[in-house]
This record gives C-alpha cells, structure tokens and sequence, in this order.
C-alpha cells in the first residue's frame, strides 16, 4: 500500500440560497479538465423527499505527477433541500435551485503510488529514509503545489457561488 | 501537515463588533498584513454563506498558524461573522464607493500547540526529570513565553482591526492603541504571573 500524507484537512465550505446544481457541477468538473486531472466519481446518490432532493456526492479525482507522486482531491458534497425556484432576472424568468450545500475538501499526497517500495520490508525503510532526508525538499514541493491546487479550485466555487471571499493576497 | 497533540487555549472568545458600513476586502486586508507582519502562514478552515432576497450572512474561520520550533506552533483561530450585509454606495471624499453595511464580529481564540508527546513525555526518566526541574529547580518549560508571544500576536490584529473598524465609523479620536489593547488583553489571562514565573 502506498504510503498517503495529508495536506489539506477538512477546508469547508457552506453556502445557503439560490444557485444552480448542474452548473455548480460543471465548474467542479472543469476545472479538474482544465488541470488535467483524472476524474473518479466515488460516490452519487440522490433521494427525493418531500423537502426536496438530497444529493450526495464523493469525489476523488487524482493526478498521477510523477512516477513516485500522486496527488489526490477528496471533495464530499452534501446538498440538502433541494427545491426549483423561478427567479426574475432582468424581465426573464429563470429556473434555479434553492438549498444548502455543504462541502468538504481534503487533499492528499501518496507518495510510492505503484507500491514498488512495498515489496520488501528493507525496501520500505529504505523509502522512508530517503524520502525523510535525502528526497525532503521535492515532497515539499509537491506538498506546496497541492495547497496551490485546493486553493484555486476553492476560489473558483467560491467565485461561482459570490460568496465573500477571503484572499491570500489581499 | 504537522499534528500537535496538546493544544493550550490561551485567549479564549475575544469579541471585536462592529456596525455599520465597512469594506469586507478592507477587512481581510487588515488581517493578512498584520498576520504577516508577525509571522503567521494563512490558513483558511471554512466559509459559510447564507444568502436570503435581502440581505446575506457570512461566517469565515481562519487558523493561521506561526511554526516556533519543530514540535511548537501558535495558533490564533480568527472566527469573522457577518450579520445582515447588504450592499449600499457611499461618497467617501468626494468618490462613489460600494461598501456593505450590518453587522461584524471578529472572534479570536488563540492557542499553542505543542508535541511533546512522542519526544520527552514517552520517556520516563526525561519526564521525571523534567517535572522535579520544574517543581523545585526552575521552570523549564517554554510556555510563559510562548503565551506572552501568542497574546501580543493576538493584540497586534485585534488593534490593526480596531483601528479600521474606527476609521469606518470616523471615530478617530477615540482609536484605541495596540499597547492599550494588549494591556487589557494581558489583564485578563493575568500575564504578570506569567513574568513572575520567567523570573
């Protein structure tokens, strides 16, 4: 089993109002295309109640970044009450939803992602040695890129839904 | 990602409320330069967003953090809620400016995080030696001065905040002072025990 670092614990996000659940979908997904990420949709599940629908979603989508490195997004997607409202924009009638979303975003490092450094016990030490002092600063990197990564996409959610963002860089 | 398995709540729920208009950019502005300026990597845990056909409510927790040594880091957890923000437009001298206007409250919690865990605590004689260094020798322990470092942090973005909030409401003769600030902050955890304890 490849060894797995956590990079990013629990980065939460909840938004309660109107919005679009496809689209809200799409620019996820996308913006994983755009990356070059690939895709794994874990889990989707979806119950409708008198309340209104119930959506579940696990996602995993990973990029293999080198032979020994893997990065992995975990996204839980909760969406709760989910009703269609018509809203009047600009003298249109538009179809929306109303709900509560809650998500979850975790990130992972794996590092040793074809368990070539399993094998062997003597083989498993030598990959924590190396990667504990002679290979630290290429872990680093990768750790850094990953934080980069998680936190474009969570501005981009953020920027889809208008919430009030808090910058990095302001 | 480091873990820390002690955790040690030094300022605990410290309330800055504010009610008018104010600029959310400005805001978060105002906490990033002051976290900078003491040492702090940004950390963000979690937004939440209520919107209605009216008005918005916000809530942001930051956890930025200071790595000491190895196993210390300074935690301060940074809640910031806003209540019933809508969006209105100002003349601020002489110009148009669009600025929200409710209610906001900024929470601090500030905490040091320590893992002694697995270094001198799984050691028996180390940990036995440690506690009668502490109890009749001196204080070894690097607390006091991590807590002092940690509430001067905390003061530091709680006046930079002050003095905007107090700009906004153009209160400006009556700015309280990061020195005043971290006086009543220190008043309040009883920091001169702390000195006693350093010397």
């Amino acid at each position: 089993m490849p060894e797995r670092y956590i990079v990013i614990d629990h980065l939460k996000l909840s938004y309660d109002g109107l919005f679009k659940a496809d689209e809200l979908f799409t620019v996820i997904s996308g913006w994983f295309y755009e990356k070059g990420w690939d895709w794994y949709e874990k889990m989707n599940e979806e119950q409708i109640t008198p309340t209104g629908k119930q959506i579940r979603i696990i996602l995993e989508p990973f990029k293999n970044v080198t032979d020994y490195y893997k990065m992995v997004v975990s996204i839980k997607l909760i969406i709760k009450n989910v009703t269609e409202v018509e809203v009047e924009s600009k003298g249109e009638l538009v179809k929306l939803n109303h709900g509560l979303i809650r998500m979850t975003l975790d990130a992972f490092l794996v590092t040793d992602r074809k368990g070539k450094w399993m094998k062997k016990p003597f083989l498993w030490f030598l990959s924590v040695i190396f990667d504990k002092y002679f290979f630290r600063e290429p872990f680093t990197k990768m750790e850094d890129w990953l934080k980069r990564e998680v936190d474009d996409l969570y501005n981009r959610i953020k920027n889809y839904l208008n919430v009030f963002k808090y910058s990095y860089h302001s | 990602m480091r873990t820390y398995f002690e955790r040690n709540l030094v300022i605990n729920n410290k309330e800055l409320k504010h009610s008018g208009i104010f600029n959310p950019e400005e805001v978060f502005s105002a906490i990033n330069k002051a976290l900078k300026a003491r040492g702090y990597e940004k950390r963000e845990k979690k937004t939440e967003e209520s919107v209605s056909s009216e008005e918005r409510s916000n809530y942001i927790e930051l956890r930025p953090i200071k790595e000491k040594k190895e196993n210390i880091a300074l935690m301060i957890k940074i809640k910031i809620r806003f209540k019933n923000a809508r969006e209105v437009i100002k003349e601020v001298a002489g110009y148009k400016r669009k600025l929200m206007e409710g209610e906001i409250s900024v929470i601090f919690d500030s905490w040091i995080l320590t893992d002694f865990q697995h270094h001198i605590r799984m050691q028996p004689l180390a940990y036995f030696l440690e506690a009668v260094i502490n109890k009749f020798i001196r204080k070894v322990s690097p607390q006091p001065k991590l807590t002092a470092e940690v509430v001067e942090d905390t003061a530091f973005i709680y006046g930079q905040l002050k003095k905007l909030f107090n700009a906004y409401a153009g209160k400006i003769e009556s700015r309280i002072s990061e020195e005043e600030v971290r006086k009543k902050i220190e008043e309040e955890i009883g920091k001169d025990k702390i000195y006693q304890t350093l010397k």
